[in-house]
């Protein structure tokens, strides 16, 4: 099931971590289509949560499309594979950038980081 | 965006000379939990019993919203007042009776894993005992207002959280608005949704939760610190200095070129109860 | 909530009904050791009055006690109640105990003395009961919330009462004359007003209204709020109540007596006022007169009274020509009212002193020449302890006086004879009150009026007359001439009827009785040629003469006047009639009833 730590001092607020917290469970199949996800008071309950929080997140994540509400029934996980295709495309790109951004930063040229990439790539 | 429940406008209380509560002005949204903390006598417990309506300020008034009625409103102080000399049993069909909640509607579920006997007096309970019991008497109620002062640090960790799921279940059932007096946030789990940080009668801090971690940072040298930065408390080790400050912005960073650590939600508290102290002894 | 307020109430009841009879019973017992002759159901009516005062005062005090010793206060006051309701919901209970023990109290009274009341009994009158229990509850109940320290509140509670009822009596003076009265007169409803807006109501309302802003907070706050209500009010109040008192007092209960000269006296309590008619002189007096007792009698050109004034008893006349009023004797015993208790013979009067509570009697003769007063000592063979008695009689055989009492109990009276040297002799029973004349004695009983004459050994029944058994002779009644002329022809008395009354003529003679007239009214009469009847109760006032044949002669019509109404009294004099019609009061005089006027007298 989900199991993820609140990090209290983080300065990423607790929402916004449930959130990436369900969708990397989402992304990385843990959660997959169709899977019902617990209720707002129960996981809130788990977590010691305001349930508004939990609400919150649950909203979000349906009006980004990753789950879907149903009345009565609670909220079920919608992922379909194109869409976890892009969106895991989109968060590598944006480790990927992040990591071009220190490269730079410390001084390597273009040429380093390509260099650096075939040497790492061949090992794999 | 949610309505409000509460009104505060510019209440008063004098001890004597001691301004107890100094022109307080608050707005409580419903639905929210919120947390009041601050140090010992500024303010906050009277400031609940003012809310409760069993302390009157001196000038100011407090509106409830009209749809509220008082069987409706919960409130427990670190007094734990009840009848002491009511049987548990006596206790709690006197509670349901003046604030109508049928019997069948009592919820024991707290009370039965403390396994007490209901003839026993309510002066016989152990402080923990007593604040489990007070406490199951408020959440049968089904209270929209739940008002409670300091109770939870007397509860055991495990009753505590069957206290917190307990709430959780109001909260998400009742939209009930809950307004927490407390000095620890760790008790509390994440429920407060809102902080605020009273210091001789007045507030000194109001926030969200989420934004809490953004606001606050600190700063941690062994020098002495420059610049126009906004310290609200200074902890001195035998290492270095820890230095407390908000507001955050992102400005401030970039400007003095000093590192800001993250604090957690305790830190925040803890510092600016310092500082308060600090400023007395100067 | 009532339910807890109820049975908090029950618990301190059941406490209240220990004491009330757990402290007779234990006085009872030591009265026995002791040897005291009080009874049982005498320390019972003593104690209940004072307890249930008491009672009073520890209910309204305790008012928050139990929740404040169970640190309930604040669990209080976050009850889904208002304030008004909070208040509402402590007091009812308590006021309703409080209540029913006060109504039970007369019905004590009346159990334990037989019948007779509250004044046969060394305990509180009911009127002074309902009063203090109704003014101290509330007043205590407005202190309740003002400070934790109950016994500090009941002393405060106290005090409080007992100044306000010093400052009011000191205006309104009959006031505590009324709280012990058992006639309960329109004084003791002005002394409620008095107590109620005085007192009362300013405590109260204060009370009420500080208390909407009743918290946890310490009471200085609550008190201060109270104050800031209490004292206009209470002045309030007070200055009402005085203006009120002194506007009452000018229409303070009065009493009027009408002497055989043409005097008017009136009087208060405390005392009199002598008015000469057509213009003379009126002479105030420090004594009052009580018209209303037994103890008036006109003779030899004075008006002998009891008085009150001063801490004793004492008999005073008053010259009927020169108005100059001296003692003539004072009253060793201060329980001696309830006993008629004089008779005149020559110049001999002779006084019953008796004291109820402890059996004692004496007689006490007095040479109204010489002031000389020749006390005889009973007690022991009589009866006294709460019995009524008096003198009916006197006489003289072979020289030695002796004087004729008669002990009232419940239903028979038993008579005795008390000899000049001290021995007293039982002389038989009489149902209603007897009469003594021409050496007779004339007792009723179940068989009818019974006539015995008295000789040196004893009554000897000469003869019984059926028809003469209800007879209630007017000598009995006050401002009957004197009956020093016990050698007389004849005795007249009124047999009451549900309707109508009979008067009828008692011949000494020939010991026949024979109904002279029935009618409608009230008979009076003074000799034969001085009889009169008076019928205006509920019917118009008609005045008529009772010829001695029995004929109506109708002296004057008095329409107008109803004796039901209040502050009405006709009332019949020798001289004369006084007609009372609320403010008015209007003078007659015999035989023309023509109206006489009197100068300072408010007519």
């Amino acid at each position: 099931m989900l199991k993820f730590n609140i990090d209290n001092t983080s300065a990423v607020p607790v929402y916004q971590q449930v959130k990436q917290a369900i969708i990397l469970d989402i992304l990385s199949l843990r959660l997959k289509d169709g899977d019902l996800l617990p209720s707002i008071r129960s996981l809130a309950k788990i977590l010691k949560l305001n349930p508004n929080t939990v609400a919150k997140v649950y909203y979000s994540l349906e009006e980004e499309g990753y789950i879907q509400g149903q009345r009565g029934s609670g909220y079920r996980v919608k992922a379909q594979k194109t869409k976890l295709d892009t969106l895991k495309l989109s968060i590598i790109e944006d480790e990927f950038k992040g990591f071009l951004q220190k490269a730079f930063s410390l001084g390597f040229t273009k040429d380093d980081i390509e260099a650096l990439m075939r040497r790492l790539l061949s090992h794999e | 965006m949610n309505k409000e429940i509460i009104q505060v406008n510019e209440l008063c209380l004098d001890y004597g000379k001691r301004k107890v509560l100094d022109n307080v002005s608050v707005r409580f949204e419903q639905g929210k939990t919120v947390l009041i903390a601050g140090n010992n006598g500024g303010g906050k417990s009277s400031l609940l019993k003012c809310l409760a309506g069993v302390l009157f300020p001196d000038s100011g008034d407090i509106r409830i919203d009209e749809s509220v009625s008082k069987e409706k409103i919960g409130f427990i102080s670190d007094r734990m007042s009840l009848f002491e000399d009511f049987t548990l049993a006596r206790g709690i069909e006197f509670h349901s009776g003046m604030f109508k909640v049928k019997p069948a509607d009592f919820d024991r579920s707290l009370l039965d894993r403390l396994k007490l006997d209901m003839g026993m007096k309510i002066r016989d309970l152990s402080m923990g005992e007593r604040a489990v019991y007070h406490l199951s008497l408020l959440l049968s109620q089904k209270p929209e207002i739940l008002l409670v002062d300091e109770i939870i640090h007397t509860i055991d960790p495990y009753l505590r959280e069957l206290f917190l799921d307990a709430l959780i279940g109001l909260i998400d059932d009742l939209n009930t608005s809950v307004i927490m007096v407390n000095h620890t946030f760790t008790d509390m789990g994440r429920l407060p949704e809102r902080v605020l940080i009273m210091e001789n009668g007045g507030f000194i801090f109001d926030e969200q939760s989420e934004d809490l971690t953004g606001k606050m940072k600190k700063i941690v040298t062994d020098k002495e610190i420059k610049g126009d930065i906004p310290v609200v408390f200074k902890n001195e080790t035998p290492i270095y200095n820890e230095y407390y400050v908000y507001p955050y912005t992102d400005e401030l960073a970039a400007g003095t070129g000093y590192e800001f650590q993250d604090v957690d939600l305790t830190q925040v508290v803890k510092s600016f109860i310092g500082g308060y102290y600090a400023k007395k002894r100067i | 909530m009532l339910k807890k307020e109820f049975n908090e109430i029950l618990r301190q009841s059941f406490l209240f009904a220990c004491v009330i009879v757990g402290a007779p019973v234990l006085l009872s017992l030591m009265s026995l050791v002791f040897g005291w002759s009080v009874t049982f159901g005498e320390f019972f009516a003593g104690v209940y009055g004072v307890a249930i005062v008491i009672f009073a005062m520890v209910t309204g005090v305790t008012l928050f006690a139990m929740e404040r010793k169970q640190g309930g206060i604040e669990y209080l006051l976050t009850l889904p109640l208002s304030r008004t309701r909070l208040l509402w919901v402590k007091i009812l209970p308590r006021f309703t105990a409080l209540a029913v023990f006060s109504i039970l109290y007369p019905v004590v009274l009346y159990v334990v003395t037989g019948g007779k009341g509250a004044d046969s009994v060394l305990a509180l009158p009911p009127f002074f009961l309902f009063y203090s229990v109704f003014v101290l509850f509330f007043l205590s109940v407005s202190l309740s919330a003002s400070h934790e320290n109950i016994v500090l509140l009941i002393i405060g509670a106290m005090f409080i009462f007992i100044v306000h009822t010093l400052l009011i009596t000191s205006v309104f003076r009959s006031a505590l004359w009324s709280w012990f009265s058992r006639y309960h007169s329109l004084e003791s409803l002005h002394l409620a007003v008095l107590g109620i807006v005085s007192l009362v109501l300013p405590f109260m309302v204060a009370f009420v209204l500080s208390f909407k802003k009743f918290d946890v907070h310490p009471g200085k706050r609550f008190n201060r709020g109270f104050l800031k209500v209490f004292i206009p009010v209470i002045i309030a109040g007070l200055l009402v109540s005085f203006i009120y008192a002194y506007g009452v007092g000018e229409t303070d209960f009065k009493m009027y007596y009408l002497t055989t000269n043409h005097k008017l006296i009136e009087s208060d309590w405390v005392s009199a006022r002598v008015y000469d008619k057509d213009g003379g002189e009126t002479v105030s007096l420090d004594t009052p007169f009580m018209m209303y007792f037994p103890e008036l009698i006109e003779s030899d050109g004075y008006i002998y009274t009891r008085s009150d004034a001063g801490r004793n008893n004492s008999i005073v006349r008053m010259n009927l020509e020169t108005n100059e009023v001296e003692t003539v004797y004072e009253y060793k015993r201060r329980f001696s009212f309830y006993s008629r208790g004089y008779w005149f013979s020559g110049r001999t009067l002779a006084i019953l002193e008796v004291d109820r509570y402890r059996d004692e009697m004496d007689l006490a003769l007095i040479n109204m020449d010489t002031k000389g007063v020749n006390t005889i000592t009973l007690g022991g063979k009589i009866p006294v302890k709460k019995n009524r008695l008096w003198l009916f009689g006197m006489d003289e055989i072979d020289g030695k006086r002796f004087w004729l009492l008669a002990s009232e109990r419940s239903r028979v009276y038993p008579l005795f004879r008390v000899w000049e040297d001290g021995n007293i002799e039982k002389l038989g029973t009489t149902m209603k009150k007897p009469a003594y004349a021409n050496g007779m004695l004339i007792t009723l009983g179940e068989e009818g009026m019974v006539f015995s004459r008295l000789t040196a050994e004893g009554p000897e029944e000469i003869k019984t007359l059926p028809a003469g058994k209800d007879v209630f002779f007017h000598h009995h009644w006050f401002g009957s001439p004197d009956l020093n002329n016990i050698h007389r022809k004849e005795l007249y008395g009124t047999v009451f009827g549900k309707e109508r009354n009979t008067l009828m003529r008692v011949d000494l003679e020939n010991l026949e009785v024979t109904k002279v007239l029935e009618a409608e009214g009230r008979f009076q009469w003074f000799s034969p040629e001085e009889c009169y009847l008076f019928s205006g109760y509920g019917k118009p006032g008609k005045f008529y003469r009772v010829q001695p044949d029995g004929q109506l002669k109708l002296l004057r019509d008095f329409t107008g006047y109803d004796g039901m109404k209040w502050m009405h009294r006709f009332s019949i004099y020798r001289s004369g009639i006084i007609v009372k019609e609320g403010e008015k009061l209007s003078v007659y005089a015999f035989p023309e009833l023509k109206e006489l006027t009197f100068k300072d007298l408010e007519q």
